[in-house]
């Protein structure tokens, strides 16, 4: 038992071969850290469309911060990313998206009720506003055919 | 295992991967929105391949979908100067008007409910409806006021109308005294002697069909659809009305996972309930779709026809499933006015066998159902079950 533990106490407490495993560990748990701390600061957005008549006029990638716009759509870069301005005679909505992975509604005449403008901002793919009178929907992703009545 | 064997099993295990489930061709929903119909937006979504000749079927089909709710739309739409509905509201007391078979359908169908209801669903509620500002020029964002009970628009609210008015209109709204029939090949309704004037100017009955129009069409669109051979997909008419085949989950038993809107939401546009739903018709009514407040109190576009004033029952919404969405639109309408207890037992003893969600607003919100299967997504609310 003493022999034991004397050769206990004489051998090195990091093998070669356990350092290995030791530093794997570490760097898988710091890995794992760092992407979850990075995936919370980070939105889940990736590229938004607005869609006139089903047809798209503005699209917007997150990831390569690039935009198309068709006619009719005014596009102003600002400090946190885009102002955009939809218009079509006297209808006008002006939505702002950041490129931190924001979308919302800002100003909308397109009733007395302007309900675009309530709805909430999108910052998740799946997120969806629609202004009905000017047949506007912006989606995230592929826009949701989930049914809903009420 | 030589070559020759590993190439053929290599090449049958590709090929079968190649294959969808039980040899068949992968389908997708194809969904459009239809605008500017019944002053609302209508969604159309079918089931076909995933693929480009798919694509241009759907497409195709959701086409004709939009021509025919526009048709029918021509018929009923107060909006539309020339439709038969517009042509009755401007018609003189006693004159007949030439109608064609949708709006005599409908008709028939308004007429059927308003009587079943005891008058809880009244369509001739025109003139309060525009009294209280919920008619489409209301939602005009230059509106103005143009009528002489008309007030001005403060902060999304209108003063109160006068009690003058709300008298007068209330006596133009005796739905049993529209005539209307066959005769031969055409149909006719005829447009009652009751008048009110005041002020100097003489009004006489408004109907508004649109509820009901929007149920009617979603059920049209519907079976139009199977027609060309559609099992999956649904039709809805602003989400008030929707009609509903299979949805393509087979995991689901291809039930669509339906979203019931929440009337007061913490947060804009959730949904209080979802429930597995297919090959049905689903309306909903609801006071939180059109309204403003003055001194604390609601007044939403649903008009009670007994009181002549915005309901004040406490119910917030009532979803009705498996009727005809024209009669579930009529009937949802209904509910609201007849108040949670009254509506509880009129669907109980008038339709047993059809499925109901009324919620009750209170010092919290209450749901009183006989649904049989539903997720409660709100766990905040109350629910009373009935079998």
């Amino acid at each position: 038992m003493n022999d034991r533990l004397e050769q206990a106490k004489k051998s090195p407490f990091f093998k070669k071969g356990d350092v290995i495993v030791y530093i794997a560990l570490v760097a898988l748990i710091v890995a794992t850290f760092l992407a979850t701390g990075l995936s919370r600061n980070k939105s889940d957005l990736e590229q938004i469309q607005i869609l006139r008549d089903n047809q798209v006029i503005f699209t917007y990638d997150f990831l390569h911060d690039t935009v198309k716009a068709s006619e009719g759509v005014t596009v102003e870069q600002t400090e946190e990313g885009y102002l955009v301005t939809i218009t079509e005679g006297d209808a006008r909505n002006v939505l702002i998206v950041k490129k931190e992975g924001y979308v919302k509604m800002l100003e909308a005449n397109c009733s007395m009720h302007r309900d675009c403008v309530y709805m909430a901002p999108i910052t998740d793919q799946g997120g969806f506003i629609e202004c009905m009178p000017h047949r506007l929907i912006i989606c995230a992703g592929e826009l949701n055919f989930d049914p809903s009545v009420g | 295992m030589n070559k020759k064997w590993l190439t053929v099993t290599l090449a049958g295990v590709f090929a079968l991967a190649g294959c969808s489930q039980n040899g068949k061709t992968e389908e997708k929903i194809y969904g459009q929105y239809l605008y500017n119909i019944f002053g609302t937006e209508a969604v159309v979504c079918l089931g076909d391949e995933a693929t480009d000749a798919g694509m241009a079927r759907a497409g195709e089909t959701i086409n004709e979908v939009a021509s025919l709710l526009k048709e029918v739309e021509k018929s009923l739409s107060v909006e539309i100067e020339t439709s038969c509905i517009a042509r009755f509201n401007s018609a003189s007391p006693g004159e007949r008007i030439v109608i064609d078979q949708t709006t005599y359908e409908v008709l028939s169908i308004a007429m059927e409910m308003y009587e079943l209801t005891g008058g809880a669903y009244n369509p001739s509620v025109g003139h309060l409806v525009d009294l209280w500002g919920f008619s489409p020029r209301f939602r005009d964002v230059d509106y103005q006021p143009e009528k002489p009970y008309d007030r001005e628009m403060a902060d999304g609210a209108l003063a109160l109308p006068s009690e003058d008015y709300i008298e007068s209109f209330s006596a133009l709204t005796n739905f049993q005294d529209v005539e209307f029939g066959e005769e031969g090949d055409s149909y006719y309704m005829v447009k009652p002697s009751s008048e009110v004037t005041i002020e100097g100017i003489t009004y006489t009955m408004m109907l508004d069909l649109g509820g009901i129009g929007k149920g009617y069409v979603a059920d049209l669109g519907a079976e139009y659809v199977k027609g060309k051979g559609y099992d999956s997909g649904y039709v809805s008419l602003g989400s008030s009305s929707i009609s509903l085949l299979k949805s393509l989950k087979e995991e689901d038993g291809y039930c669509w996972n339906l979203g019931f809107t929440h009337p007061r939401p913490v947060i804009p546009g959730m949904n209080y309930i979802q429930s597995p739903v297919k090959d049905v018709s689903v309306s909903s009514s609801g006071d939180y779709e059109n309204y403003y407040y003055v001194d604390d109190t609601r007044y939403c576009h649903i008009i009670d026809p007994f009181t002549a004033r915005p309901i004040q029952t406490g119910v917030c919404t009532a979803t009705v499933i498996g009727l005809p969405a024209s009669y579930a639109d009529a009937l949802t309408t209904a509910l609201l006015v007849m108040g949670t207890q009254q509506a509880v037992s009129f669907m109980q003893t008038t339709y047993p066998d059809v499925q109901y969600v009324i919620v009750k607003e209170g010092t919290a919100l209450e749901i009183h159902t006989n649904l049989d299967s539903y997720t409660l997504l709100d766990q905040a609310i109350k629910v009373i079950k009935y079998e």
